[in-house]
């Protein structure tokens, strides 16, 4: 690496470039907190871009300069600060303001308003420039407009974003699938189903898409089940693939299908695949029961009774993994063991679940986990524990930082620690909420365990019962 | 009729890529939660605060940032400041920066409070010229300015030069 002029090299005298020649260009400010943000340092981009706006120096591309800031807040999980400059730059109009108008419907979207998000996006005057943005804008108010039941509507934005480029994109999936929904509850069934076949002969290899066809495969599956077309039902549900997310609804629906021909033999294979499954799935709950009933079916009644005694011991060691959980809950492990799974990245990432504790009985509350609600509290809570250990470092950094007038020193000594304590009451509130979701969960995971343990001694005494009339007692 | 339920239930489910599933927080914790948003804009806040503290008054600033265009008539390596005579920083570009770069970035280079009066800045553009018998090549600009009066916010632009068989080192002012 060259540090100064070698042989050969040239040398230019200074040059002033031509004002109008940048002239359409943001500010360098504008550019260097984008540089930043895409070179791994986006908040200390945002702190210098706040910094810039609140000191007057993009007052000059104030528009521009917000839109970017409004961006960054969002990126940084500031919904209400990034909801406060999108809405205000929205009233400005011009391509500027529909970008804005975007992003906040996106921000409402993902905190559940609603309304506020369709509102949002019914203020969008133009396409939006990039295809991305467009293509999510219309699966955006697609999904929106079918839950509030708008059906014509719902269909024509969905329809738009199907006859676009891309239409074998994750979101043209998604929308596919949308307009199935929305044609079914419209009450034109036939061009649901044909939505529905587009996507089940998709053959991609996005994790998305393929989880998309596995859907429609299950929803044709029972489509047919229900029409009597146990065949077709039996084909759909062989489709769907047995190590997907929905793998254990297809081998419920596959055995119950069978069963619905009276072919119990063969329903019998996809449930006992299922029995051996997670039993904290309410599904693999279900097989631990169907598969002793087939076997009555067939008149094995010893076997059946070997499996409800299998199914009665399952039940018995999850009622005792739930009391397990329930200490670690209590004891305030399960939060901070969970808390300890999510990086500071993955706070931000919406997208992303908190890897599952590997604590004996966690996977009972593996549903609750993945609820909005509960992925605010959590991520909040990481938040508390990270902006706690950042305030603790600048405190450090601002008590030996020659460069900060002492006046200056101490006033951001005492926000900072204002904020500590405020921070440490937020945290104690957080978690003891998340706790509290967590034991009604787990409690009404015992119920339903109760209840089936109930079932199945009913279903033993039934079988003793059956067999002492028939063969007494022997 | 259960298999009815269960095939609603299927199509019920459908939420976009977009976000986790389940209803909005009750009351009480969007509450919470809202409180939480507030108070993490205050710890941003704080941030905000600090930076501005440490950057002084705004009319002893120098902000020096680097911008380029792709040109493939010069691989952009490195850039270096001198002012009066003493090296003020030396940055060399990493693949990701350059691309960042190319996209239309600016890289704060330095931000220097400088004392009142006359001062001279040198920048030199350092990389590799493909026509060039010898490849390394560096460019050199001086630029001459008073400091103290207001702040000042400079950007070295290398650009495609439209028209020309070099590409374009320049020095722009921003005000």
């Amino acid at each position: 690496m060259p540090l100064l002029p070698r042989g050969g090299a040239l040398l230019l005298a200074g040059l002033l470039l031509a004002r109008s020649a940048l002239a359409a260009l943001p500010d360098p400010q504008i550019r260097a907190a984008r540089f930043e943000a895409e070179t791994g340092a986006p908040w200390l981009a945002l702190v210098r871009l706040q910094a810039a706006r609140q000191l007057g120096q993009l007052d000059h591309q104030a528009r521009q300069a917000d839109l970017l800031l409004g961006e960054m807040y969002l990126r940084q999980g500031l919904d209400l600060r990034a909801a406060e400059i999108f809405a205000g730059l929205g009233e400005t109009g011009g391509a500027t303001a529909d970008r804005a108008w975007f992003q906040l419907a996106r921000l409402r979207h993902r905190r559940g308003e609603e309304e506020a998000a369709l509102t949002a996006l019914a203020r969008i005057r133009q396409p939006l420039a990039d295809q991305a943005s467009e293509q999510e804008r219309l699966l955006l108010e697609g999904e929106l407009l079918l839950r509030k039941q708008r059906l014509p509507e719902a269909e024509r934005r969905l329809r738009r974003l199907l006859e676009g480029r891309h239409k074998d994109s994750d979101r043209a999936g998604y929308a596919r699938f949308n307009l199935a929904v929305t044609l079914f509850r419209a009450g034109r069934e036939d061009e649901a189903r044909e939505q529905l076949l587009v996507l089940s002969r998709q053959k991609g290899k996005e994790r998305g898409l393929r989880t998309l066809s596995d859907k429609a495969n299950l929803t044709l599956a029972y489509d047919r089940l229900e029409a009597g077309d146990i065949d077709a039902a039996t084909a759909y549900f062989k489709k769907a693939r047995l190590g997907g997310p929905l793998s254990n609804t297809a081998l419920m629906g596959l055995g119950r299908a069978w069963a619905a021909q009276e072919k119990y033999k063969k329903a019998l294979v996809p449930w006992l695949k299922l029995s051996k499954r997670d039993p904290a799935d309410p599904l693999v709950q279900d097989a631990l029961l169907a598969v002793p009933y087939g076997f009555g079916k067939l008149n094995a009644y010893k076997q059946a009774l070997q499996y409800y005694q299998q199914a009665l011991n399952v039940f018995k060691l999850e009622l005792e993994r739930i009391d397990k959980v329930e200490q670690q809950v209590h004891s305030g492990d399960m939060v901070r063991s969970l808390a300890a799974g999510f990086t500071a990245d993955d706070v931000l990432q919406r997208e992303v679940l908190p890897a599952l504790p590997k604590a004996s009985g966690a996977s009972h509350l593996w549903r609750l986990f993945a609820t909005h609600e509960f992925q605010e509290l959590l991520r909040s809570y990481v938040r508390a524990g990270l902006s706690l250990e950042k305030i603790a470092r600048w405190t450090s950094q601002m008590q030996t930082d020659d460069g900060l007038p002492p006046a200056s020193r101490e006033a951001l000594l005492a926000r900072a620690d204002g904020l500590r304590s405020r921070l440490n009451a937020l945290s104690a509130r957080l978690g003891e909420r998340m706790q509290a979701l967590a034991l009604q969960e787990l409690e009404r995971r015992r119920k339903r365990i109760q209840a089936y343990t109930d079932e199945t001694r009913f279903s033993i005494a039934q079988i003793y019962d059956y067999a002492a009339k028939r063969w007494g007692g022997q | 009729m259960r298999q009815r339920l269960l095939w609603l239930l299927l199509l019920a489910m459908a939420v976009g890529p977009l976000r986790a599933q389940g209803e909005p927080p009750a009351a009480d914790d969007a509450a919470l939660l809202t409180e939480a948003g507030r108070l993490f804009g205050e710890v941003q806040d704080l941030a905000v605060a600090m930076e501005i503290a440490r950057q002084g008054p705004q009319q002893d600033q120098l902000l020096v940032l680097v911008s380029l265009q792709p040109d493939r008539r010069f691989e952009l390596e490195a850039v270096q400041l001198i002012i009066d005579g003493e090296s003020a920083a030396f940055h060399a570009y990493s693949a990701g920066e350059i691309a960042a770069l190319s996209a239309g970035g600016a890289h704060r280079l330095l931000m220097e409070r400088l004392p009142p009066g006359r001062h001279e800045l040198v920048a030199r553009w350092l990389g590799k010229a493909r026509r060039v018998k010898e490849e390394e090549l560096v460019r050199e600009l001086r630029w001459h300015f008073r400091s103290g009066e207001t702040r000042r916010v400079v950007e070295l632009v290398l650009s495609q030069g439209e028209g020309q068989r070099a590409p374009r080192f320049a020095l722009r002012e921003w005000q």
